[in-house]
């Protein structure tokens, strides 16, 4: 079934609800603001959220902060209860709260500024693990997370990406060799760190081969979510997965050898942002292979 | 890599890789890459910069930097990994203080790192590669021990591992555990100080 297909189906569904209901049919943005509604609701609630409608009116998130209210919603007419129950099945039952959970685990309750601490040690690993990382503007300097952070960095120490496996380093030399080998031949000797400069020349070869790079990073990044698979299968996933992001360094390496141009500016973040999606990509693919191994 | 590849090369062998080295061949990097590279890697860049690929790069631009400056080194007899291991802890240091990226969270991590460095530095770490192997060794065999304990919640232990060790993202995390992404902060917050504290109740200042 394609998306198209879905959407249709989806859109008779509410057709049909409105129907039994005996309210008029749905207007063309409709649907549109009942999706602002369930993405201000996942907001409100702390769920994550893939993307808001841009369409989306204001009336449609004040909506649903009357909803949230709880003492307006028997204002609500049948055409908006209708509508809220098209979106229902995206937001689904409240989880429970910090404090809840605590109680369960035997805890004590959360204390004044726990949760952002818990925040800022959030953000701190995302960025340990290379991964989005939270606004900054969630940061706290005089937060409560060194203790936090002294565990991470243990925990850290002894975790699988703090171990460098043959197959890896083969890669991770190419790279230096490509760069001390140009540096030996080269006519003045300067070395041009691996990333401390960044070459212009050649970029429009560079930036084709890396954009195939970015489509079949993209197609290993959208295999199935992970699943336990036979030992042989899932190792032969990740060599794959190694295989390839080894192929996407090495591309944006030629990419990047052999002019002494570097652009800056909003040109270099031109020039490098498909490499770092590429290398990006490739490494949550890596991530998800190493996922489906364990 | 083993730790076989580790005791392949002898002091005559690195001395003569060194020597290569300094007469301009580049083939000989790769030598000290096998020898080198994972024990500066696991033992000295990652412990300072836990994020991989800034690791990485810092391991290849290690010996990229030992290469453009060997002619400084002089020959000692405890060969050339001390003064590989300074050069890749100050381009881990470098990477810190300069890289934008890591800036958003070095205010974090980045200040801890400095005051450990300090420290490590005034206690006068090993130097020789079979120690480092040892010591970094003897850290993981605790971990473990600290994680597998009964005295560590197993909610917070499937927080650690699911976030640290399988490297799932926050949102992902918390649906797994089937509690929101805020909660599923608390909770692998907590886990952390709770690891903290066990390790430190156990086996002290040990790294």
């Amino acid at each position: 079934m394609t998306d198209r297909d879905r959407k249709a189906l989806e859109h008779d569904a509410i057709l049909a609800e409105l129907a039994a209901l005996g309210e008029e049919p749905m207007e063309d943005d409709e649907l549109t603001d009942a999706e602002g509604m369930a993405v201000a609701f996942d907001v409100l609630h702390g769920r994550a959220v893939s993307a808001v409608p841009a369409e989306a009116s204001e009336q449609a998130f004040e909506g649903a902060r009357l909803l949230l209210g709880g003492s307006e919603a028997s204002a609500l007419d049948g055409r908006s209860a209708a509508l809220w129950g098209a979106v229902a099945a995206r937001v689904a039952a409240p989880a429970r709260s910090p404090d809840d959970e605590l109680r369960t685990l035997g805890e004590a309750s959360l204390v004044a500024g726990e949760a952002d601490a818990a925040a800022v040690v959030a953000h701190v690993t995302d960025g340990v693990l290379g991964q989005q990382a939270l606004p900054a503007a969630s940061l706290g300097a005089s937060l409560p997370t060194a203790e936090a952070i002294a565990g991470l960095q243990l925990l850290q120490a002894a975790s699988p990406a703090a171990e460098l496996t043959a197959a890896r380093a083969a890669v991770l030399y190419q790279g230096v060799a490509a760069q001390v080998g140009r540096t030996s031949s080269g006519a003045g000797g300067n070395v041009v760190p691996l990333r401390r400069a960044w070459p212009w020349q050649g970029v429009i070869a560079a930036a084709a081969a890396v954009l195939m790079m970015l489509g079949v990073g993209l197609a290993v990044s959208q295999w199935p979510s992970p699943e336990p698979l036979p030992m042989a299968v899932a190792q032969i996933e990740l060599d794959a997965a190694e295989r390839h992001l080894g192929d996407v360094e090495r591309t944006s390496l030629q990419a990047l050898v052999g002019s002494s141009e570097a652009p800056t500016g909003e040109a270099g973040d031109h020039f490098l942002r498909p490499l770092r999606e590429a290398r990006s990509q490739a490494m949550m693919a890596r991530v998800q292979a190493r996922e489906r191994r364990l | 890599m083993t730790d076989e590849s580790h005791s392949r090369i002898s002091l005559e062998q690195e001395r003569e890789l060194v020597e290569r080295l300094k007469r301009g061949d580049s083939g000989a990097l790769e030598g000290l890459w096998h020898a080198y590279a994972e024990v500066l890697y696991s033992a000295v860049i990652f412990p300072l910069l836990p994020a991989r690929d800034r690791a990485e790069e810092v391991l290849q631009n290690t010996f990229v930097k030992a290469f453009e400056r060997i002619g400084s080194f002089t020959w000692q007899s405890h060969g050339i990994y001390p003064w590989l291991k300074t050069v890749a802890r100050n381009l881990a240091m470098d990477m810190h203080r300069k890289d934008q990226r890591l800036d958003r969270f070095c205010k974090g991590y980045g200040q801890h790192v400095e005051v450990i460095e300090v420290e490590f530095g005034a206690a006068g770490r090993p130097d020789r590669v079979l120690v480092e192997h040892e010591r970094v060794s003897g850290l993981k065999a605790r971990v473990r021990e600290v994680l597998q304990s009964e005295d560590l919640n197993a909610r917070y232990r499937e927080a650690i591992e699911l976030r640290l060790y399988h490297e799932i993202d926050r949102e992902e995390c918390a649906r797994r555990m089937d509690v929101k992404v805020g909660t599923f902060d608390v909770l692998f917050h907590r886990a952390l100080k709770r690891f903290q504290k066990l390790y430190h109740d156990r086996f002290g200042d040990d790294e």
